[in-house]
């Protein structure tokens, strides 16, 4: 019993959650982790998307730049000609030139067209002189006036200017060193693009003849504002910073759009800098969007993508939770299954095992006491009923803890009938009167006038009420008194057992009806029984939705009261169930 | 006299019953277990089988099934007596036709003979 009794206890500390939660749970962590990476990824998409729109434009806004300065250069090499033929130029040939030019239609970045007459003073080299003998501009029509400026003056400008006639290229050079705007325009910064002119025609091969040929400069001035904003196109979705040099320095800073468009940034942000040389010169443009340039949907794809997996990686985990919980279900309820008909068999074959033997002697013991070998004296008598109560005592007991057995394996069954409960008393009564007769004990009955009718299944209905009566007797002295009494009312009908016996201490009641507890009994000095009995009583009681109530006093007496309710309301067989 | 066939494995038991039985008046027919059942059943047809069902070569449910006792067997009483007592082994014995389902253990010879006197009544 002790160990089918453990193992009831096992199956409930079976750990469901790890065995079924835990494939779940790898595969959810797995999941996970590949989202992770993958959302981390598409993160990294819309960002390189982004930054590769902003680097386009970057490089679109420097290739403008570079186009728009090579048709400059154009300008000036047109411009170059016309003074190729001649140094010096009538008046009219020169606006007759610029106005062919049409700088206000064509080129409306160039502020101002002009040239500059290098003149070589006294063959002294350092005394040389270059004067800007011509400059007209669409905006300033008074900047004529500007012409006699030497520009030789400041040596940062004539070494660049030189150096430029050395390499027979253009230069570009920043205006504030050039006192050439008298008007509002000289407060706005801007650049000239200068090209060296010489006398010859055909290129000047070596440097010493581009010295000894230069004639001057054509150049042509623009607005640093009016240049950017005019290549670059004019969006509200990025901002637009252009550094002179190869590397962004806050000082060498020529040109921010966020100066004439107020910027609020919003959202994620891609910078792209890139750096072009234009003429002898790098220009470094940064382009940073303000707000976002991708389409909605590309925006909203990475938390897109968290969002269906981790509904995915939710749905998923739950239904191997599920699966995994079913299958581990069915298969514990199946070894359950073969744990508990392996118990069944044990006791079967056990209680099977005990009762042979015994019913055996049974025979034979009662064989002999009935005669079969010839007539048996009254001592004789005496010593085979003693040996056969023992037997029988023995296989009470068999009975007893098969039944036990039984019921925690919730295997036990009532089977209801109406019974005669009155008549079953009566019986069980004659039953035990030799055996009480003996002790000299005296049994009284006290019934109803009509005999008393229960729903009830007869057989467990009469261990039970046998126990009490056996345990009556049990434990009252010699000649003491044991009253049966049966009765009823509407709904239930009550058998009390009193006697006057050893009675039970109060702090043992409480022991009385569990299992296996065993009370010494002083009388006859030693624990006897298997210790169910009254459990089994009580578990008879009850699957009968019954109750059995106690009272004792020490060496007055006790009493069991029984109810057992006259009608039986749920269906015809009911099971016991294992609850203490 | 009535004729009554023993099938119990137990020696001891079987003989104790037959002495009880045969005191009684009755003839008595004894087998060891279904086999030898089937082999007696050949030749005599009792009015009363006590019928044990755990047994070697083949059990009592077996020899049952096999005597087919409702159609080829009306008249033959069988008294399944066994100290088994599972729920499965009591329906199936029923319906196989048994009369009576019964405790080895719970019959004294006196309980033995009144059982078989009422069976057979």
């Amino acid at each position: 019993m002790f160990y089918i009794e453990k193992l009831s206890e096992g199956r409930k500390k079976y750990p469901w959650f790890i065995n079924t939660a835990l494939p779940a749970i790898i595969v959810m962590l797995v999941l996970s982790i590949t989202l992770i990476v993958y959302w981390r990824a598409s993160l990294q998409q819309v960002e390189s998307q982004r930054h590769e729109i902003v680097s386009r434009r970057a490089h679109n806004a420097l290739s403008s730049i570079q186009a728009r300065i090579i048709t400059y250069e154009d300008i000036l090499l047109t411009t170059r000609g016309l003074f190729n033929e001649n140094a010096q130029i009538t008046d009219r040939r020169w606006q007759q030139f610029v106005h062919a030019l049409d700088l206000e239609e064509r080129h409306p970045g160039v502020y101002s067209l002009g040239f500059i007459e290098v003149a070589e003073s006294g063959g002294d080299n350092t005394a040389e002189k270059a004067t800007i003998t011509r400059v007209t501009s669409p905006y300033e029509k008074n900047i004529a006036s500007e012409t006699g400026y030497d520009v030789y003056a400041d040596p940062e400008v004539k070494r660049s200017l030189e150096r430029a006639r050395d390499n027979a290229r253009a230069t570009i050079l920043r205006a504030e060193n050039f006192e050439l705007h008298n008007s509002s325009a000289s407060s706005r910064k801007s650049f000239l693009l200068v090209m060296p002119v010489y006398s010859s025609n055909h290129d000047a091969g070596t440097i010493e003849e581009r010295r000894q040929e230069l004639s001057g400069y054509a150049f042509v001035s623009f607005l640093n504002d009016d240049f950017f904003t005019s290549v670059v196109s004019n969006e509200d979705s990025y901002n637009y910073q252009l550094y002179s040099g190869a590397i962004v320095e806050e000082n060498e800073l020529l040109y921010d759009s966020s100066d004439t468009n107020e910027v609020n940034y919003d959202g994620a942000v891609s910078t792209s800098t890139e750096t072009v040389s234009v003429a002898d010169k790098a220009l470094t443009i940064v382009v940073a969007n303000t707000r976002s340039i991708l389409s909605p949907e590309a925006v909203a794809r990475p938390t897109a993508v968290l969002v269906a997996g981790s509904s995915f990686i939710f749905f998923v985990t739950g239904f191997i939770y599920l699966l995994t919980r079913t299958r581990t279900r069915s298969l514990w309820s199946h070894e359950e299954a073969k744990v508990q008909q392996a118990k069944d068999e044990l006791l079967a074959l056990a209680s099977h095992q005990l009762r042979t033997p015994a019913t055996g002697v049974k025979q034979y013991l009662g064989m002999l006491r009935e005669g079969y070998a010839g007539p048996v004296s009254q001592k004789q008598a005496k010593l085979i009923e003693s040996a056969y109560e023992g037997n029988e005592r023995q296989l009470t007991i068999v009975n007893e803890l098969l039944f036990v057995a039984r019921l925690d394996a919730g295997k036990v069954t009532l089977d209801y009938d109406k019974i005669n409960l009155t008549s079953l008393v009566k019986e069980i009564i004659d039953e035990q009167k030799p055996k009480i007769d003996e002790l000299k004990q005296k049994l009284e009955l006290r019934v109803a006038d009509s005999d008393i009718y229960i729903e009830a299944d007869k057989g467990y209905v009469r261990m039970a009420l046998e126990n009490i009566i056996n345990n009556a007797s049990k434990y009252t002295h010699e000649k003491g008194k044991i009253r049966v009494s049966v009765s009823a009312n509407d709904e239930n009908a009550r058998i009390t057992i009193q006697d006057t016996g050893v009675g039970v201490e109060e702090k043992d009641i409480h022991h009385l009806f569990k299992k296996f507890s065993r009370i010494p009994n002083e009388l006859t000095g030693q624990v006897s029984g298997s210790g169910v009995g009254l459990y089994l009583v009580r578990k008879i009681i009850e699957a009968h939705s019954g109750t059995i109530s106690f009272m004792s006093k020490i060496n007055v007496g006790s009493t069991f009261a029984i109810d057992l309710p006259i009608t039986q309301t749920a269906s015809a067989d009911k099971a016991l169930n294992i609850s203490q | 006299m009535k004729k009554i066939l023993i099938v119990e494995d137990e020696k001891t038991l079987n003989e104790a019953y037959q002495m009880i039985l045969e005191r009684h008046g009755y003839e008595v027919y004894t087998a060891y277990d279904g086999q030898e059942a089937v082999e007696i059943t050949k030749k005599i047809e009792p009015d009363l089988i006590l019928l044990d069902l755990r047994m070697p070569r083949m059990g009592g449910l077996d020899f049952l099934k096999q005597y087919d006792l409702t159609s080829s067997h009306p008249d033959v009483k069988v008294v399944v007596f066994s100290n088994m007592d599972t729920k499965e082994d009591i329906d199936e014995s029923y319906k196989l036709g048994a009369e009576k389902y019964v405790l080895k253990a719970w019959a004294s010879p006196k309980e033995l003979v009144k059982l078989v006197e009422d069976v057979l009544a």
